[in-house]
């Protein structure tokens, strides 16, 4: 019994180890978040599935789903839940090239990394980081769950006005992540190219105007081919 | 105008005396008048002596001021110089000697040795290639002819693209049977069933209903690949769009709609009504061939090369190819994979899907190759380096086509299609569509050098055209994807709104993007419509990324209704001449090679 190690000591050690473990795999989950950009909500739901992220905006009945290939290219699926239709767009050249991280965590590492970290609080899958940064008359304020990858928080002030994420929920089985990309799996797609070759296509003709997502979210259509653009999450 | 010549005589009259004394001297009487005559040159060109000469006037000085004014003469004459009767001499050397004169000497001679060698008979052609560009219209192969030019160094416009120096040239009308302006499915189907046909259909006639299965039974049409087929000639379909695509699907399919790629495309009373998606036809060519005509026995297409992985593949992860770049890269909700039966078909057949694959083929060895390169279109060729597996060029497809094909002794139909210079003219982005051109022309070039002319009819045509414009007053040499700068300037022409603007320009579509150095045309779809003018004082138009300014706000540029070119070189080219229907080019072809008359007595 020399060999061991004192019992306070051991139960030390043993809840440090536990409240540095996280069972939830962060690359498979349902993050639902409220937006609120100026006193305006709207909801996003994040997803994530192994090289997938999806952005889902109930309001809209889109979902942009985004592929990370082999080469590091990323390609772009846009689903309309109502019509139960998809568009799929091939990857862009590295000037327009689209943040990974960006998609998978709504905040860069180099972003986080510009900013200071002011506590850390919680344990395991909830352990907590707290940073601030003001960069001119930018003030941002970051709730952020290290081990999930996920923000729990993030308060952006410019000029008066704020735009704010906050995290509601997290589901992280793996029978809703699987459902949620069956579905959109059986939805009828084409390719962003043959839209010149399709517009006898109803719903086609309607998208004639679709919109995509650039450096900064903008554009969205709805299935009336409407810009009905808003709820942006860039910062 | 040379000095006038004044001749001036005086006439003295003397008064003869009578015999007899002299009388006194009378008062002296008044002087004369003197006549005058003036001589002028004329110039080449005047209206009396129309290659010069000299103007005689003659009267008389009534003002005595020694000159012949203005009404004084009373007398005019011409002596004019004789016209030029031999086209020698110092007159025309600026002329006769000049490049482009005697370039048009030597191209005159030319054509009258062409004119001479034309044999009409029927079937010396043993081999068949039919190029098709999708969406390359007359201003598509002048812009690209100049791209190309300047690509190497040169001004651009007196540049040849390989099929610019085929020697027999016509028009072909597009216009399907029930659109002014057409689409791939109608047109192609036109071009290698001899028959026009609606939008939107393939295959079969204009009796046939669009979407509707149960009105293509009895509508087929037969194609010019079939009846080489039947004839025992080797056959082949390249395409670097999806090969279950409109234009290369026409070859070998019969559909009401050009969608139905692969079943998932189809409603199930489509297939519950008989039938086949365009993918499982191709794989069953052979079978469904010979189930059309009593005791026929065919070999089957010989080469298959395109893009459309997808719709050949069972929707299950399991099935993805080792350069799957989707989770999930099939489409099939039937659970065949298409790939799998074929290769169960033909043994010593070889499926590849990447360049080391392509590269590996033995075309001296090779009998049959089946190539699906990207899960649905294969990159513009501007994009083609950043394939995840590597796919071979166009050109390259075509090379080693020729080279499998032409190791059957009775010859071969081949058809070949740039698919996406119609996408990137869809996409409004020139540079997309011109590179694709170009690189288009550079497998023509391989066909041409592969092949024997003496027994090879090489076509080249688009199925329908775009509406992109070369336009302005730009200097020569002016680069084509640049702003206009005119003749002697340096700085680009500013149009009325005070802003430059580019030669090259489409008339409707999603307008102006700047992506700089982005290459993928799709990419466009991205932005919101921006028609309309837009200042490009300091954007450089001639980058990859960037999409001419359009003047019809619309999400994607249309195509055009205008005629197309149709080039050709070969046995039976002399009969492209002229504008005609598209679908003569089945009826040249069938001609060239007397396809029909070949394949009847197989089936005899």
């Amino acid at each position: 019994m020399k060999n061991l190690l004192p019992a306070s000591l051991l139960a030390l050690l043993t809840s440090n180890v536990f409240a540095n473990q996280c069972d939830i795999n962060q690359q498979q989950l349902i993050a639902n978040y409220q937006i609120d950009n100026n006193n305006v909500s709207t909801e996003m739901q994040l997803v994530r599935y192994k090289n997938q992220v999806a952005h889902v905006y109930p309001e809209k009945n889109i979902t942009d789903v985004w592929l990370q290939y082999r080469n590091e290219k990323i390609a772009m699926n846009r689903y309309f839940d109502q019509p139960k239709r998809a568009i799929e767009y091939q990857p862009t050249e590295l000037k327009r090239t689209v943040n990974w991280e960006k998609q998978s965590q709504l905040i860069t590492s180099e972003q986080i990394k510009e900013m200071t970290l002011v506590t850390e609080m919680g344990s395991g899958c909830y352990k907590q980081q707290e940073y601030n940064l003001t960069k001119g008359d930018v003030t941002v304020r970051l709730s952020w769950y290290p081990k999930l990858k996920l923000v729990k928080r993030l308060h952006v002030s410019h000029n008066g006005k704020n735009k704010i994420w906050n995290l509601q929920n997290i589901d992280a089985s793996d029978n809703a992540v699987h459902a949620f990309f069956t579905q959109r799996y059986t939805y009828q797609t084409t390719d962003y190219a043959d839209i010149g070759d399709n517009e006898s296509d109803p719903f086609l003709t309607k998208m004639i105007n679709l919109g995509f997502v650039e450096h900064k979210e903008q554009g969205f259509y709805n299935t009336e081919g409407e810009n009905i653009a808003g709820g942006h999450h860039d910062h | 105008m040379k000095p006038l010549k004044y001749l001036s005589l005086s006439v003295l009259v003397a008064l003869a005396g009578c015999n007899g004394d002299d009388g006194k001297n009378g008062a002296n009487g008044t002087n004369g008048l003197n006549s005058l005559v003036k001589q002028t040159e004329l110039p080449v060109g005047d209206i009396n002596c129309a290659n010069g000469g000299i103007q005689i006037q003659s009267g008389l000085d009534s003002n005595s001021n020694s000159m012949l004014d203005e009404g004084e003469a009373d007398a005019t004459e011409y002596v004019c110089k004789a016209a030029v009767t031999d086209a020698t001499g110092e007159a025309i050397v600026k002329t006769v000697s000049s490049p482009w004169f005697t370039s048009g000497v030597d191209s005159v001679e030319a054509a009258k040795t062409q004119a001479k060698a034309i044999e009409n008979i029927r079937g010396q052609a043993k081999n068949v290639i039919l190029f098709v560009g999708d969406g390359m219209g007359v201003s598509t192969v002048t812009a690209a002819r100049i791209l190309a030019g300047q690509q190497m160094g040169k001004m651009g416009e007196e540049h040849e693209l390989s099929f610019d120096k085929f020697p027999f040239t016509g028009f072909a009308k597009t216009y399907n049977v029930d659109a002014q302006t057409p689409d791939s499915a109608g047109t192609m189907t036109a071009m290698v069933s001899g028959v026009k046909t609606d939008k939107g259909v393939i295959g079969v006639t204009e009796a046939a209903t669009y979407d509707d299965c149960t009105t293509v039974s009895g509508n087929e049409l037969v194609t010019a690949l079939e009846l080489a087929e039947i004839a025992g000639k080797s056959t082949g379909v390249i395409s670097t769009a999806r090969i279950t695509h409109a234009t290369p699907a026409a070859t070998y399919a019969k559909s009401p709609n050009r969608n139905w790629e692969d079943v998932s495309d189809m409603d199930a009373a489509d297939t519950a009504a008989g039938c086949e998606d365009i993918a499982s036809q191709l794989v069953n060519f052979e079978t469904n061939l010979e189930a059309k005509f009593t005791g026929l026995d065919v070999d089957g297409i010989e080469v298959v090369l395109g893009g459309g992985r997808r719709h050949f593949l069972p929707n299950d992860a399991a099935f993805n190819s080792a350069d799957a770049s989707s989770t999930v890269e099939g489409d099939r909700t039937d659970g065949r994979d298409l790939t799998a039966e074929w290769q169960a078909s033909y043994p010593a057949g070889n499926y590849v899907f990447d360049s080391a694959g392509f590269a590996a083929i033995n075309a001296d060895t090779t009998q049959r190759v089946f190539g699906l390169f990207n899960e649905s279109h294969m990159q513009y060729e501007a994009d083609r380096v950043n394939d995840v597996a590597g796919e071979p060029s166009l050109s390259e497809m075509t090379s080693k086509a020729i080279d499998i094909l032409d190791n059957n002794d009775k010859g071969f139909f081949l058809t070949v299609e740039s698919g996406r210079i119609d996408h990137g003219h869809h996409a409004g982005s020139a540079y997309n569509a011109l590179t694709d051109t170009i690189e288009f022309a550079k497998a023509i070039e391989e066909a041409v050098k592969n092949t024997d002319p003496e027994e090879t009819l090489i076509i080249v045509t688009a199925d329908h055209s775009h509406v992109f414009t070369i336009a302005g007053y730009p200097k020569r040499g002016n680069p084509i994807l640049g702003k206009v700068v005119s003749v002697g300037k340096t700085e680009p022409s500013l149009a009325k709104d005070n802003m430059p603007y580019t030669t090259v320009g489409y008339t409707n579509g999603k307008g102006y993007r700047n992506l700089m150095t982005e290459t993928n045309a799709d990419a466009t779809y991205s932005l919101d419509t921006a028609a309309g003018r837009h200042d490009l004082t300091s954007v450089d138009t001639t980058s990859p990324g960037f999409h001419q300014e359009a003047l019809v706000p619309r999400g994607s540029e249309t195509h055009a209704g205008e005629d197309v070119g149709v080039y050709a070189m070969g046995p039976g080219a002399h009969l492209i001449t002229g504008t005609n229907e598209q679908s003569l080019i089945f009826h040249v072809m069938d001609y060239a090679a007397d396809l029909v008359t070949l394949a009847d007595e197989t089936l005899d």
